[in-house]
């Protein structure tokens, strides 16, 4: 007998003589990998036969799949929809492979046998799972009988006996990053046709004493770390024996989802080598496409892609003033630098062929590159804690990692529901057919459904302070105080007589005396352990600890929020349309009964609302004396609300300027301690883009700055009026007039006339050595000129060495005024008052630039083409003018054109 | 063609029109020509009245109302009349759209902000992307790139460019603007399907290929025994395709006895003289509204969503518009082609597909063939029960 503790990394089930076999793969606390095997768990799902046809079911599945049916029995269990005192009888379906249980399902439909059908499509792996509470990246005691066999890779196999929770402990897990390089000297490589030069990774722990290693295709000169190959195929094995040899648990890179991987896995095919680089013998690798995104998932190891990850915490969390500021650029130089003060190694993309095909010195530093690419990679996913709160959403919602990086939300939310609902005796809904999503748009269209609410607000700049309070978790204690539930709701036609609770738009359910709903029970639970691991973070002096309870905290308060947008989501096992709208009723509700107890007092006044915030400008001298009234209207608010949420004062904004909903910028006072933290909030306003130069940056966050900090909004529009007149006088340093964008395609497949294009073809015509290729990005700025705007994009390098005039128009109407019209609007300063000399500028210009045109109408013509720009459509733009540039359009045909055509 | 140009046509070819005439050909001028070609050698007063026009656009009956031809004539078309065109169809989908309680959220293009995470857009497709499954969109305020999720990824064939759609988007889960729901414009659900007051039966067939090397000689001649057995009166639409060959098309129609009113739509096959009816068309019989078209108009829409004829017809159908993807070559009206009446009962022929369907209250037909299955079907417009005619 075996006994040892294991972090769960995977699992998965294989059939072995007709029947399934789980497997259970994770990393142990010795640091081996383990693989536990588990025999005689079989899939089962519930029917609700049809009234009277219970014995002809059975006869039914007897008959037809006698082979896969191990067992039929009658059970009772609550069905999910709709408050019921009593369960209901129905028959517990045990098959003998998983994989038949969909067909089954099918067939039984197909009968007319069944009228409800339950949990026939959860995946086997999860209904193991939840069947014995096991939760991904957990650790467990695992007691097994050890086996031997070659269908796992694992240092330890067992067929379990038992397992059991364990107390958490340090991770062991082995992290690998792979990169790839490959020589293309013209075009984007090609997996079909371009063989893989170099594969670098690094390793943490290290491997054979090593921490990073760089594999070559074809015989090199020694050197450290190097290891040379006659060719890709052998290569390759070498990479495949390196996977095996050191056995990650994570393998991570740069891209490695949408480029690495795809492109390893292609080679490894066209090469005749296996693919199952997991931990399995038998299973390879897999990689699926979807919304042209690639995900690549193996047997009992995890796939984390940096740029994901980093894209991920941007987009979602927000992360500009911890440490993840937006960047306007995400290749890997640039997020390392941003976010590790490093960056790759000084070879840009066309030098690679260059290099390869080079001198043996060439070779060793393409190799050095490659390398640091690899580091720069496990770098990033280790010092910045990517993974860490991923890590934390498996263990609460018990879903594995991969799923957790590859799935949404509502995977996660039903994986514990599926829990939840089955320890109290409940079962889950199948996934909605399309036919049922088609019943429920209908029902959303006749019934309709209302969101959250959100207040108009008084748009302007407020100088007046203004407090910011905040609902603690709204929705989540909405479904605690009103005990909203799928399974305590009650419909008009159950004739229920008890107590119940109404909510605003009259749905009804019942009481807490009378039964918590379930739901409402998952969220308490949630909000009490995240309560607890705030408070264990704030106590702790371990700055590790603390991070790893913060990680914990801010997962737990992800999973807590999913469950109101679950509910409304109608591909949702348990949607239900009741619920959601309860939800946002009751939210509408307080926000309303909030803002009606702000507007007794004379002195104060709300300016914006939204969902589960309220913003309201008191009378009062400084941020201290803002913050004590804002506490005497929280404990107002509080007690009119009558416990069912709590309301608190977050900050008080000294100066705030609201351009519309849900766009406002601030400078925010926070009380630490007997310190007051100020920062600067904004929400909704961009002040990065990636097809901005930095002047337009600069110019937002400087006006924003003069209204906010000095309250003076004639002093910003004087400021902005400065940049105008130093862009007409050519006084602006070329350097900040840069607009970059990447060359991602070979010339010949760009359509139309493109600036960055234009200057490529420029730059390569003075200088082709030096010029940029695929992949590369590239900066330009437009001059002054007669062509049309893409033609007069010029090298920056070139316009500084010929003093060349910038096309101040174009950066002032394009650049410049764009992202500043609604910061003016918003304070009452019209759009002509800021353009002044500029308006007069466009309207000559427009004048001389509007080509001739033809004036008999064309026969037959290829589609319409822009007068200014020569930008071309297939059919004209809705607004009838040019999206580029504003200009009128003409049909053409070849060379011909015309304001007609005969059709 | 204005007013006075209708009235000097008639005047030309020796008639006066009546001032319902004169209104229903304002309205639909390409049909003038239609008319003086049937109406040739037919009348014997030269007074023309709206009762006229019925009677000769539906052959011997008077119980065929011509609701809407589709046709065109070549004019000069200046681009910001075209632009104005697409303005207009925009418009009118979007005030069917925006009344969809699904669309929460609507914004104007312009408007979508990085935090707008659940918001809706009524847009037109400007181009449909399959490599990365994406959609170039735009209204009157601006164009933008949206990605359809996994999840739609049977619907995104179905997807047509310069359509009008609405899209429920959701960047919670998703970076990118991620399309989680395609909104159709759709056709309204029928309660209570229009029905005549009386039986009033009408026959379909189409594709006869009488002409062709694999055309159905004795299955054909089942046809016409068949045809001897039905006692009462029977409204036959025969779709297009007769036969090249004018001997042809006479023997066709020498097979009908007396008690079929036939009536001709133009294939691609028949010279004009023989077709009464326009390609395609709209008509009222006793109060149901039939559309017909041969059928190959939808052939590229068949071709993109790989569907069979009557789902494509349904696809078409959703989208409230004939054909959504402009086409200067069509000869088709695009501000007729939108829906604004629906039909109740559509019958194409052309893909030698013999299905049916009913979508909304809507019976979609699409026709056999004399030289693959040859199955048709009748129609009875007071219980609009469907009768599916095998004659293989």
């Amino acid at each position: 007998m075996s006994e040892f503790h294991m972090q769960i990394m995977d699992i998965d089930y294989i059939m072995l003589e007709n029947r399934p076999v789980i497997r259970i793969f994770g990393r142990c606390d010795d640091r081996k990998t383990a693989c536990v095997l588990v025999k005689g768990f079989d899939p089962y799902y519930y029917v609700l036969p049809m009234h009277g046809e219970e014995a002809a079911l059975r006869e039914f599945l007897n008959k037809r799949f006698q082979d896969q049916v191990a067992s039929i029995e009658e059970v009772e269990r609550f069905l999910p929809f709709g408050y019921s005192e009593s369960p209901t009888k129905l028959l517990k379906i045990v098959g003998k492979d998983p994989s038949k249980v969909k067909d089954m399902r099918d067939e039984i439909w197909k009968e007319g046998l069944a009228k409800k059908i339950f949990e026939a499509d959860i995946l086997f792996k999860y209904r193991y799972m939840a069947d014995k509470d096991l939760h991904g990246m957990r650790w467990y005691k695992v007691t097994g009988n050890p086996v031997s066999t070659s269908i796992v890779k694992s240092d330890r196999t067992v067929e379990l006996v038992s397992m059991e929770p364990a107390e958490e402990r340090p991770s062991n897990l082995k992290v690998m990053a792979v990169d790839i390089e490959i020589s293309t000297p013209e075009g984007l490589p090609d997996a079909k046709k371009d063989p893989i030069i170099m594969i670098s990774f690094a390793f943490l722990p290290d491997h054979a004493g090593k921490n990073t290693t760089v594999l070559v295709a074809k015989p090199t000169k020694q050197a450290e770390g190097v290891h040379s190959f006659i060719n890709e195929a052998e290569m390759l094995q070498e990479f495949l024996k390196t996977v095996d040899s050191y056995n990650p648990d994570i393998i991570t890179g740069y891209n490695l989802n949408n480029f690495d991987m795809p492109y390893i896995m292609e080679r490894l095919i066209i090469n005749g080598l296996p693919r199952t680089i997991g931990r399995c013998t038998s299973k390879s690798m897999v990689s699926r496409e979807f919304a042209g995104k690639t995900r690549n998932s193996m047997v009992g190891r995890l796939i984390a892609d940096d740029y994901e990850l980093i894209k991920e915490m941007q987009v979602k969390t927000q992360l500009a003033d911890k440490g993840f500021p937006k960047l306007k650029r995400y290749g890997l130089g640039d997020v390392s630098k941003a976010l590790l003060n490093d960056t790759k190694d000084d070879v840009s993309h066309k030098e690679i062929p260059i290099l390869w095909n080079g001198s043996q010195d060439d070779v060793i530093r393409l190799a050095e590159y490659a390398r640091k690419d690899a580091e720069l990679a496990l770098r990033l996913l280790l010092e910045k804690n990517l993974l860490d709160k991923f890590f934390e959403i498996s263990k609460v919602s018990g879903v594995l990692m991969q799923d957790v990086l590859d799935g949404g939300e509502a995977t996660r939310v039903e994986n514990i529901l599926l829990r939840e609902f089955n320890k109290r005796n409940y079962l889950l809904p199948l996934k909605p057919s399309s036919n049922e999503m088609e019943k429920r748009m209908n029902e959303r269209d006749a019934l309709g459904f209302k969101g959250a609410l959100v207040l108009e607000p008084i748009a302007g700049l407020h100088t007046k302070p203004v407090v910011y309070l905040d609902f603690k978790s709204m929705y989540p204690t909405i479904f605690i105080s009103f005990n909203i539930c799928p399974t305590t709701f009650v419909a008009s036609e159950s004739g229920y007589k008890g107590e119940v609770i109404e909510t605003p738009m009259g749905a009804k359910f019942v009481s807490k005396s009378t039964k918590i709903g379930i739901v409402p029970q998952i969220v308490q639970h949630l909000i009490s352990e995240r309560d607890r691991l705030r408070r264990e973070a704030k106590n702790t002096k371990d700055e590790r600890l603390r991070k790893i309870f913060e990680s914990k905290q801010i997962a737990v308060k992800y999973m807590t929020n999913s469950f109101y947008g679950y509910t409304g989501y109608v591909r949702a096992r348990i949607y239900s349309l009741a619920v959601a709208t309860a939800v946002t009723a009751c939210g509408r509700m307080l926000i309303e009964r909030t803002s009606a107890s702000v507007s007794k007092h004379k002195d104060m006044r709300v300016i914006y609302g939204d969902t589960d915030s309220i913003m309201v400008e008191v009378n009062a001298g400084d941020a201290p004396g803002a913050y004590v009234l804002g506490t005497e209207l929280e404990k107002e608010i509080n007690k009119s609300l009558e416990g069912l949420v709590e309301i608190k004062i977050e900050n008080v904004f000294t100066s705030l300027l609201i351009l519309s909903k849900k766009r406002y910028a601030g400078i925010s006072m926070e009380p630490r301690g007997d310190e007051w933290e100020e920062k600067t909030v904004m929400k909704g306003i961009e002040t990065v883009r990636r097809d901005w130069c930095d002047l337009t940056g600069e110019t937002l966050n400087n006006t924003l700055n003069i209204i906010l900090r000095e309250k003076n909004p004639k002093k910003a529009l004087a400021y902005i009026k400065e940049i105008i007149i130093a862009l007409g006088k050519n006084e602006i340093p070329v350097e900040k007039l840069v607009v970059t964008k990447s060359i991602s395609k070979s010339l010949k497949e760009y359509k139309g006339v493109q600036p960055h294009i234009e200057v490529m073809k420029k730059m390569r015509k003075r200088d082709p050595s030096t010029a940029p290729g695929i992949g590369d990005r590239i900066g330009y700025v437009i001059v002054h000129g007669t062509q049309m705007m893409s033609m007069r994009a010029e090298d920056p390098d070139f316009v500084k060495a010929n003093n060349l005039r910038v096309d101040s128009k174009y950066y002032i109407e394009n650049q410049i005024l764009p992202p500043l019209e609604r910061v003016f609007e918003a304070i009452g300063i019209s759009k002509s008052e800021v353009l002044g000399a500029g308006k007069m500028l466009t309207i000559m210009e427009a004048m001389k630039n509007v080509q001739k045109v033809e004036k008999k109408a064309l026969g037959s013509f290829e589609g319409v083409m822009c007068d200014k720009c020569s930008q071309s459509y297939r059919r004209p733009p809705i607004i009838g003018r040019c999206d580029s540039c504003g200009g009128h359009l003409s049909f053409f045909s070849g060379d011909d054109r015309s304001k007609t055509a005969n059709f | 063609m204005d007013r006075n140009e209708i009235v000097r046509s008639f005047i030309s070819a020796g008639y006066q029109l009546g001032m319902d005439a004169l209104q229903y050909f304002e309205e639909n001028p390409d049909m003038v020509q239609e008319f003086l070609v049937l109406a040739a050698g037919k009348l014997e007063k030269p007074f023309v009245n709206r009762q006229t026009v019925d009677q000769i656009f539906s052959g011997m009956s008077p119980k065929v109302k011509v609701v809407k031809s589709y046709l065109r004539k070549k004019r000069d078309v200046s681009s910001g009349e075209m632009a104005d065109s697409f303005a207009r169809r925009y418009d009118k989908m979007s005030e069917i759209l925006s009344k969809k309680s699904d669309l929460v959220n609507l914004l104007s293009i312009n408007r979508i902000r990085p935090e707008n995470k659940a918001f809706s857009i009524i847009a037109m497709v400007r181009e449909v992307s399959p490599g990365d499954r994406s959609l170039v969109v735009e209204d009157p305020t601006g164009s933008t790139t949206v990605f359809v999720s996994d999840s739609l990824e049977g619907e995104f064939g179905y997807l047509v460019e310069d359509e009008v759609i609405g899209i429920v988007c959701d960047n919670e889960n998703f970076s990118e603007n991620k399309a989680i729901r395609i909104v159709y414009p759709d056709i309204p659900l029928q309660v209570r399907a229009p029905a005549a007051d009386k039986d009033v039966t009408c026959m379909f067939v189409s594709d006869i290929h009488m002409d062709d090397g694999a055309f159905m000689q004795y299955n054909f001649e089942k046809f016409g025994e068949y045809l001897k057995k039905v006692k009462e009166d029977v409204m036959v639409f025969v779709l297009g395709d007769i036969s090249s060959n004018e001997d042809d098309v006479k023997r066709f129609l020498d097979v009908f006895p007396a008690n079929f009113k036939v009536m001709v739509l133009r294939g691609h096959l028949e010279e004009e003289k023989e077709a009464q009816l326009p390609d395609p068309i709209m008509i009222e019989i006793a109060g149901v509204k039939i559309f017909l078209s041969h059928g190959s108009m939808f052939q590229r829409y068949k071709e993109k969503f790989k569907a069979s004829a009557e789902n494509t017809l349904l696809q078409i159908l959703k989208k409230r518009h004939l054909s959504p993807t402009f086409d200067q070559k069509s000869g088709l009206d695009d501000e007729k082609l939108f829906l604004d009446q629906v039909p109740d009962i559509a019958v194409v022929g052309h893909f030698h597909e013999p299905r049916t369907t009913n979508y909304k209250g809507t019976t979609i037909i699409s026709l056999g063939s004399f030289v693959g299955e040859p199955v048709f079907w009748s129609v009875n417009l007071r219980t609009r029960e469907t009768t599916k005619i095998d004659f293989s």
